[in-house]
Formats: C-alpha cells, sequence, structure tokens
C-alpha cells in the first residue's frame, strides 16, 4: 500500500497532462480542471496540494470554498483572501471546509484572526463541513467552543 | 530497546513550499510501516508543525538555510527529528505561553499564531527538544498497541 501511494504520488506530479491518466481517474470519478500537484491518500481519495480558493457573493454574506492543503505555504494566501473579504465591509463569512486534505496551526491561525476580526465589528465566521478529522483538531485546541463550526456528519444528522 | 532498521534523511530549504514535500515522503514512510490512517494524518501534523517552527523561527530573514529531517524507522516505532542550524528559540518557554483554547477565552485573549508546539505535543508519543546552535525536535510515534502510554511530555536538553 505504501509503495502504491508513492508511486501514484509521483506519477501524477509528473504526467497530469497525459490523456491516458486522465481517462484512467475519470472513470474514478476524478477530474483534473485545474493543473497542480494531486496526491491520492490512504482512502484512495485525491487531493490537491496546493489551495484553491472560489468565493460566491450575497449581497454583506459571502461564501468561500476552500480546496486543498492549508499548511505554512498556502496559509498566507488564505488569510490575505479572508482579510481583505472582512476589510471590504463583509459581515458574515462562510468557509466551507469540505474539501480541505490538510490543516494545522497555521491554518487554525488564520481562521483565529479572521474571526476576531469579523467580531470586533459585529460580523460573524462560520466554518461548514469539516471532516471528522479537521474536527478533532479543533477540539484538540479548545477552538469548537469558541469558534462556530460544523462538521459533516453533524450536518448528515439534522 | 530496539534497534533501528532504517534510517532516511532529507534536507530542504528553509521554504515552506518544502513542508509539503516532507509531509508527502512521510506518508509514504508511514504508511509503509503500518500506521493506521488516522496515525498518519497525526505525524503528518506533528512533523509539518516542527518543519514549519524552523522555517519561521529559524530563518526570520530568509537567509537561505536549510532544515534536515531525519526518520528512524524501528519495528515498533518511527522516530522523527527535525533539525536547522539557525537561530534557536526557546522551545519550553514558548510552549509554556500558549496551549488549548478554553471555554473562558476571550476573544482578545486568542492568540492567532502557536498552537502548533501544543499540537506535538499532543499528536506524539514522546517528545524531546535540543538547543543547540539550533533547534532539534525529535519526536516518537510508536505502532498501535505499542505505546505504553498516551502522555507526551516534552523533555528538553541543553547542549553548548
Amino acid at each position: 500500500m505504501g509503495i502504491d501511494y508513492i508511486f501514484l504520488a509521483s506519477l501524477i506530479g509528473a504526467e497530469i497532462n497525459s490523456q491516458v491518466n486522465r481517462d484512467f481517474f475519470k472513470k474514478k470519478g476524478l477530474d483534473f480542471e485545474n493543473k497542480g500537484i494531486y496526491t491520492i491518500n490512504l482512502s484512495g481519495v485525491m487531493m490537491k496540494m496546493n489551495l484553491t480558493i472560489d468565493k460566491h457573493e450575497h449581497d454583506e454574506e459571502i461564501l468561500v470554498l476552500a480546496a486543498g492543503e492549508i499548511d505554512a505555504y498556502t496559509a498566507p494566501k488564505l488569510r490575505e483572501e479572508l482579510l481583505s473579504l472582512a476589510e471590504a465591509g463583509k459581515k458574515s463569512i462562510t468557509v466551507n471546509l469540505q474539501d480541505v486534505s490538510y490543516l494545522d496551526s497555521t491554518g487554525l491561525g488564520v481562521f483565529v484572526g479572521v474571526f476576531k476580526q469579523l467580531k470586533a465589528n459585529g460580523g460573524e465566521l462560520r466554518l461548514i463541513h469539516l471532516s471528522d478529522r479537521l474536527k478533532r483538531l479543533f477540539e484538540i485546541t479548545g477552538l469548537s467552543n469558541v469558534m462556530n463550526i460544523s462538521s459533516t456528519t453533524e450536518e448528515g444528522r439534522q | 530497546m530496539s534497534r533501528v532498521m532504517d534510517y532516511i534523511e532529507m534536507k530542504i530549504p528553509a521554504k515552506p513550499e518544502y513542508v509539503g514535500v516532507i509531509r508527502l515522503t512521510l506518508s509514504g514512510i508511514a504508511s509503509r510501516m503500518g500506521f493506521s490512517y488516522e496515525e498518519i494524518e497525526d505525524i503528518k501534523i506533528a512533523v509539518s508543525e516542527a518543519c514549519t517552527n524552523a522555517v519561521h523561527h529559524a530563518y526570520p530573514n530568509d537567509e537561505g538555510g536549510e532544515v534536515i529531517v531525519g526518520f528512524g524507522i524501528y519495528e515498533d516505532k518511527l522516530e522523527t527529528m527535525i533539525s536547522d542550524s539557525g537561530k534557536s528559540f526557546n522551545f519550553i518557554q514558548k510552549k509554556n505561553e500558549l496551549g488549548p483554547y478554553t471555554e473562558s477565552s476571550t476573544v482578545e485573549q486568542l492568540a492567532e499564531g502557536g498552537l502548533g508546539l501544543y499540537l506535538i505535543e499532543t499528536l506524539m508519543d514522546e517528545v524531546s527538544v535540543a538547543n543547540h546552535s539550533g533547534v532539534t525536535v525529535f519526536m516518537v510515534k510508536y505502532l498501535s498497541g505499542e505505546r505504553e502510554n498516551h502522555d507526551t511530555t516534552i523533555s528538553t536538553q541543553e547542549t553548548n
């Protein structure tokens, strides 16, 4: 299993544009519209190594879709995007973390910063569709007591 | 004491873009050893946190340093060493300044950085830190069922 993982990761990194590989993964329901380095985790789920951020605006509310890994490299980009939204007067920011495959303290730091910024202006930060992994991180650090988060599992139960 | 079966070492530029590369390698090594998905995700976070610290604290002025990451592969455990040769910082003092947020934390009290050290301590079985000309963080994760207790404490060694 370990060997498969390394092999696939390097294969995808090197030949993301090869039609054969595209077709192979398309059959598995995976599509590569965006170029980048992809890896496969041990559950066989395709993950982006970088971070993409999509925004959908509705008046004062905004939904942000984050996909990929949030780490020391990508966190500054996320911070910049979210803080610029807060500074532009957005009161309520909702971040969908469904496709975030990795998160560490750098990402938690970004959310804490944005949370504080919005709170100071009477706004709100909501984090939705957290995987069990991500939810656990918020619980370990105590952030789940302070911030408005909801996991995929809880939402499914409602 | 179990003997080292294999040792793998990587040297990366002290830049944030290479932390993900260490994670990728680590995933391969840990899955080869038989760690579970959950355990691998935990080790990935702990090792990334140590690498991030090395990148951010050791080379604040972008002086182009290096970070060395060593993986000691044992029958029953994975030992990881993250070392920088740059400016050292007081790991224990930093650790004591930070910790989990509590329900009584006010918004103003929420620090935006530094949870990394707390996560390392929480997610790994053993952690020790040596402060010499730089900082070296050793951390151990046992394969399921091999660990003796779940409480991790950080010990420190000063060598000068």
